[in-house]
């Protein structure tokens, strides 16, 4: 029998470290070179076969980066199973960012949430100022996954989502995590949804007035 | 090719064309080979337009096709029909249709090329649908008749292209429903959704529809989005409602009512009734948009008809009425009211009959007739002119509508219903009887009288209710009003449950609630004897009430009321509406002995029983023109009340409000029906209000476009469930709505800066910054972030407070800096600084705070309070210290009340009030706190000095009424405390400027 999970995903990290691109990438494979900075935070969802039983669905919350909206970020990591936290590979300050994320994530959010350390902008190594060496061994010492990515060229992206997939304790009964919302999913276009939503969708005939 | 291929291809959306339409006739299953009958073909109930209407996706790749089936709705006149899609057969799979000539053998069209079929004489042919699918519901191939044989060989043409191009195998099921189907597109045409319930069942629930929308979405926050899908549907049907309204309203109609309720007291007509039934005239019926803007004419009473007795006046007889009813109104609209008084006359009585009979068996009507007639009688020479629409008795219970009889023809669709609520929880002792129906406004007389009854109807009720008496039972009454409002309904008959025109091919919809409330109306009127009294001591209330000195004293009692209370508290009558009351309470009169000098039984405590309340809905305006009681009628112990309302309403044809609906509803179905997001813009994500000062009124926008593709369903969301959207020194107007793609709307911010507001930020942190959050539905949250500083004030603190401040406001940069509790100032030095300044001159200026000042100048002067800066005029007899004066007195006279607390504390008026001397109020400041003490006392010897340098003898008085509402402010929230007589309270403030 096939089974759905469904988690709830956040995204966080300084501003202009790619997270937006990031989930960009991962859900509709496409990349802007000129991306506007988040103003908020926008929700999308993607789905990720692990094999032929078993599928996670990602509630993704991206959220914005900017100092001043720092105090609405509890708002958006609460109940979430995982979280990304990423920084810019080329600015060692976005690693300090992330350290200050992640120590709060452990401080605050559910005990048992999965974090993920990603270092973006891969494609720009040659500007490099965060080593391999130095992100590895803070992720190891704090009990991170971590992993680096290019959201520009696509290296690595699907294989984070697809490792915290699988890091995530499926022992959960399927779709009915704490952060599975009410919503209604009308993203993942390409997901492969094997329980289709029909409940859902079916609401949307009768009108409620 | 049909006449209908324009307004069909105008009905579908940008990514649908319509290939071909014909003209059709329906055949019954049974006569397929039989041609309708000519004079079917004016029956248009028959009439189909058949059209093929292709779609193509964004990139133009893949191409469907459907046959859509449309019906003529009945509701238009007949140069105008609307279509109405009536079945959609999606072109796919085995899906096809045969064509044959009537009469002849039947041709597949399959084997028969366009050229043999153009070749045919002109002649009728049938088309049979072999449905793939069809979309509405499993009716079996249907057969149409057509006779324009060019369209229709290109209609079997283009379903055989489009069949072929279909890449769907016939084998797979399709279920539109689903987003990622095929055929998705067809969704919004499918006729359940496209006809909302919302126009079949009648007005709404007044309950839910006089809530603020953002009240009625489902509970969300920051990143919990609550249930957007029925969000959006309360969204989009609050926008469509709206909409449609405005796009389909041609006028304003007003139609004028008069309201009254009589507690009868078991007796029988035996006085002139005319006051009460006619009271004073209504004003005239306004035709257009711009009357009702303009101010109301003031109408002369109508000529007073002398009294009659009841027996001399034979009541029209019912024959009259039936061949009244049947006139077509031939009124204008500015002439409904040509007969001065109101349209409707809706009368309510109770304790009709006091006679333990009725409670156990009431079928007489000789009590309701003898009022009826009592009523006609009094309407005196206008009796002629009006006639009993419905009336509803229950044990003593009567309600009765009486209209004009030139309005009859507008008016439809009585309903009556009664509840007991009284023994046993349903005996009819006490209870209601409610009366419902609509009145249709007549069209202008250039439309031809087909249409009169097209319009938009108005649907009113009224109930008359007697609810549980004494003083005690005031929960029993609010009880009662629950149970009532939960029981009184109107039954829904047959032809209202199947919705005309669309509803006969589709099945009734199911799970309908059987009966009408009595909220499911356009307005509601509530009446009768609902029995509150007052909470206040008898000897209070007949003293208070005796005090003819006491202008305002009636709006003080009423405080007191329960009803009002029970409104505020929402315990009953919640969302309900009262004027105010200027008549004497109506409760209870003794006809000879124990009474008190007004009349009043001892025994019992006066009240205004005798209430009458009403609720609008959102698509009419209710005014009241009067509120009174009639205390010439005494044959009771109750007087009667009466009320004059207009209602003003919207006059539209029912059929294009029905189709603009639908139109609107298409174009917004895409939110339900794609993947796609809906995106927006805002012009600016950060707002900087900058300085905030005391009564700082400012407005800032920003722009919401909507740069996707399609509708955006929008509202704010609170940053935690239980936290406020918005800050309380701002309002956001509007709070949730809709944008069409390519729209742009403005969302206003306000900075209210009121007395209030300042009073809870002057001692609290100055940094004022926040974020909104507007939640796209079914989408994403954007951040507004807004900031500002608040600059505090010396105005709107406690007196306790000002006295603490080591220096100016402003200045203070903690509240720890305060002066220590046990070390305060004397007096505020605010204060001080004002009166200062305005004895500063020999001479004060004439009429100190009688001259409305400058408010620039009045801003200055608070700024230097708050920040200890000099005052830019020095006092003087010059010209502009004589200006600026003016100003600095009100200035003082407003930081008195802004004050949390009055000077002389709400506790201390009953005493103030019976100091009989100079000296004994001198004596009663000992039980004031210091600095009040020195504050009275400043104020009240500056003001002394005024008066006594005023020339005008009535100076002081004038002084007492604007300075005693201030410093004995009274206490709003307390309202247990015996109300103080303003009478007392000005003269004790007199003793100490005169």
């Amino acid at each position: 029998m096939s089974k759905q999970y469904q988690f709830k995903l956040v995204l966080l990290g300084e501003s202009a470290v790619g997270k937006s691109s990031l989930v960009l990438r991962f859900v509709k494979d496409q990349f802007d070179d000129y991306r506007e900075s988040t103003i908020g935070a926008a929700f999308l969802t993607q789905t990720v076969t692990l094999d032929d039983q078993t599928t996670v669905k990602f509630e993704i919350w991206d959220t914005a980066g900017q100092e001043r909206y720092k105090s609405l970020a509890p708002m958006y990591y609460r109940n979430a199973n995982c979280a990304v936290v990423v920084y810019d590979i080329t600015q060692s300050s976005s690693l300090e960012k992330a350290r200050t994320w992640i120590r709060e994530l452990q401080r605050q959010a559910d005990p048992n949430i999965v974090i993920a350390l990603c270092g973006n902008k891969t494609d720009l190594a040659a500007r490099r100022q965060v080593s391999q060496e130095e992100a590895k061994k803070y992720a190891e010492e704090e009990g991170l996954m971590w992993a680096e990515t290019s959201a520009k060229t696509g290296e690595g992206v699907t294989e984070v989502f697809t490792a915290i997939a699988k890091k995530l304790p499926l022992t959960a009964s399927p779709a009915a995590r704490p952060g599975a919302g009410a919503r209604a999913s009308p993203g993942a276009r390409q997901g492969v949804d094997l329980n289709k939503q029909t409940t859902a969708q079916g609401q949307n005939e009768a009108c409620n007035c | 090719m049909s006449s209908f291929y324009n307004s069909i291809s105008s009905s579908l959306r940008s990514t649908e064309d319509v290939l071909v339409a014909v003209d059709a006739l329906v055949v019954p299953n049974s006569s397929t080979n039989t041609p309708p009958s000519p004079e079917a073909s004016e029956n248009w109930h028959d009439r189909r337009v058949l059209a093929v209407v292709s779609h193509k996706d964004e990139w133009a790749l893949a191409e469907e096709g459907a046959l859509f089936v449309y019906k003529l709705s009945a509701s238009t006149n007949s140069t105008v029909r609307e279509l109405n899609v009536q079945n959609i057969y999606p072109i796919y799979g085995n899906f096809s249709i045969v064509m044959s000539q009537m009469r002849r053998n039947t041709l597949d069209l399959s084997v028969v090329s366009s050229k043999t079929v153009l070749d045919q004489p002109r002649s009728g042919f049938s088309l049979t649908v072999n449905p793939a699918k069809a979309l509405v519901d499993g009716i079996e191939a249907p057969t149409f008749y057509a006779t324009d044989v060019q369209s229709l060989s290109s209609l079997v043409t283009e379903c055989k292209r489009l069949k072929e191009t279909s890449e769907i195998d016939s084998q797979e099921t399709i279920d539109i429903s689903q987003s990622a189907s095929h055929f998705n597109w067809l969704r919004p045409y499918i006729p359940r959704a496209a006809h909302p319930s919302i126009l079949t069942s009648g007005p709404p629930d007044l309950r839910i529809v006089n809530k603020p929308l953002l009240q009625r979405l489902s509970p969300a926050s920051a990143g919990l989005p609550g249930d957007d899908d029925a969000d959006v549907q309360i969204i989009r049907d609050a926008w469509a409602r709206d909409k449609a309204r405005s796009l389909v309203r041609r006028g304003r109609r007003r139609i004028s009512l008069r309201l009254g309720t009589f507690n009868v007291n078991g007796k029988m007509p035996s006085q002139d009734l005319s006051s009460w039934v006619q009271g004073t005239g209504t004003t005239a019926t306004l035709p257009e948009d711009e009357a009702l803007t303009a101010a109301l004419p003031p109408t002369p009473p109508p000529k007073a008809t002398p009294p009659r007795s009841p027996k001399n006046v034979t009541m029209p007889k019912n024959d009259d009425l039936g061949a009244n009813a049947s006139a077509t109104p031939s009124l204008t609209p500015g002439s409904i009211n040509e007969v001065h008084g109101p349209d409707i006359l809706v009368l309510g009585f109770q304790e009709l009959d006091l006679s333990a009979e009725a409670l156990i068996y009431s079928t007489s009507t000789v009590r309701e007739d003898a009022w009826c007639l009592a009523v006609f009688a009094a309407l005196g020479e206008k009796a002629v002119h009006y006639e009993k629409l419905a009336s509803k008795q229950l044990v003593g219970m009567l309600i009765v509508v009486l209209v004009k009889k030139t309005l009859k023809g507008c008016c439809g669709g009585v309903k009556v219903s009664s509840v007991g609520s009284g023994i046993l929880g349903v005996m009819g002792n006490k209870g209601a009887t409610a009366i419902r129906m609509t009145f249709t406004p007549p069209f202008q007389p250039d439309i031809s009288t087909e249409d009169q009854y097209a319009a938009g109807a108005l649907t009113l009720t009224f109930v008359n209710a007697h609810l549980a008496a004494f003083d005690e039972m005031v929960d029993k009454r609010n009880q009662e009003f629950h149970e009532l409002s939960k029981r009184l309904e109107f039954g829904r008959d047959s032809e209202e449950t199947e919705t005309p025109n669309y509803d006969d091919d589709f099945g009734t919809q199911p799970g309908r609630p059987a009966n009408i409330s009595i909220y499911e109306t356009d307005a509601l009127f509530w009446m009768g004897d609902l029995n509150y009294r007052v909470d206040i001591p008898d000897s209070d209330f007949r003293t208070l009430l005796a005090d003819e000195d006491w202008n305002d004293r009636l709006n003080t009692l009423v405080r007191y009321d329960q009803l009002k209370k029970s409104i505020t508290s929402k315990m009953a009558f919640d969302g309900f509406f009262e004027d105010v009351i200027t008549y004497l309470p109506t409760y209870r009169f003794s006809p000879n002995f124990g009474t008190d000098k007004l009349g009043y039984d001892r025994k019992r405590r006066p009240a205004w029983t005798d209430r009458i309340l009403y609720v609008p809905g959102p698509d009419c305006n209710i005014t009241q023109h009067s509120y009174t009681s009639y205390s010439q009628v005494t044959m009771s112990d109750h007087r009667p009340v009466a009320a004059n309302f207009s209602v003003d309403f919207d006059l539209y044809e029912k059929s294009r409000y029905e189709s603009a609906m639908q139109q609107l509803y298409r174009e917004v179905q895409a939110l339900d029906t794609t993947h796609e997001r809906s995106i927006i813009k805002l012009d600016q994500s950060f707002l900087d209000f900058g300085e905030i000062r005391y009564c700082t009124h400012l407005t800032k926008k920003v722009v919401i476009e909507n740069i996707g593709r399609i509708p955006c369903a929008w509202r704010f969301v609170p940053v935690q469930l239980d936290s406020p959207i918005y800050p309380e020194w701002l309002s956001i107007q509007p709070v949730t709505g809709m944008i069409l793609s390519g729209e742009k709307i403005e969302i206003a911010l306000t900075i209210q800066m009121d007395n209030r507001v300042a009073a809870s930020l002057n001692l609290g942190p100055r940094d004022l910054s926040g974020t909104l959050i507007l939640h796209t539905v079914l989408g994403k949250d954007h951040f507004i972030a807004i900031s500002g500083e608040y600059l505090p004030s010396c105005f709107g603190n406690k007196l306790s407070t000002l006295i603490r401040l080591p220096g100016p406001i402003r200045s203070l940069a903690s509240s720890k800096d305060l002066r220590p509790e046990n070390h305060p100032l004397n007096a505020p030095r605010e204060v001080m600084r004002l009166v200062n300044w305005l004895m500063g001159s020999d001479k004060p200026p004439k009429n100190l705070f009688l001259v409305s000042p400058d408010e620039t100048t009045l801003d200055t002067i608070r700024e230097c309070l708050d920040t200890g800066e000099e005052f830019p005029w020095s006092p003087g007899e010059n010209a502009p210290a004589a200006e600026a004066s003016h100003a600095f007195a009100y200035t003082l006279l407003r930081l008195l009340d802004s004050l949390i607390e009055p000077i002389i504390p709400a506790l201390l008026h009953p005493r103030c009030v019976q100091m009989t001397s100079r000296d004994e109020a001198f004596e009663l400041l000992d039980a004031l706190q210091s600095a009040a003490v020195n504050v009275w006392v400043t104020v009240t010897a500056f003001l002394h000095f005024i008066c006594q340098s005023s020339e005008d003898p009535q100076y002081a008085s004038k002084i007492a009424d604007i300075f005693t509402p201030v410093l004995m402010r009274d206490d709003l929230k307390e309202s247990t405390a015996i109300p103080v007589s303003p009478v007392g309270k000005r003269r004790f403030f007199l003793y100490f400027i005169t």
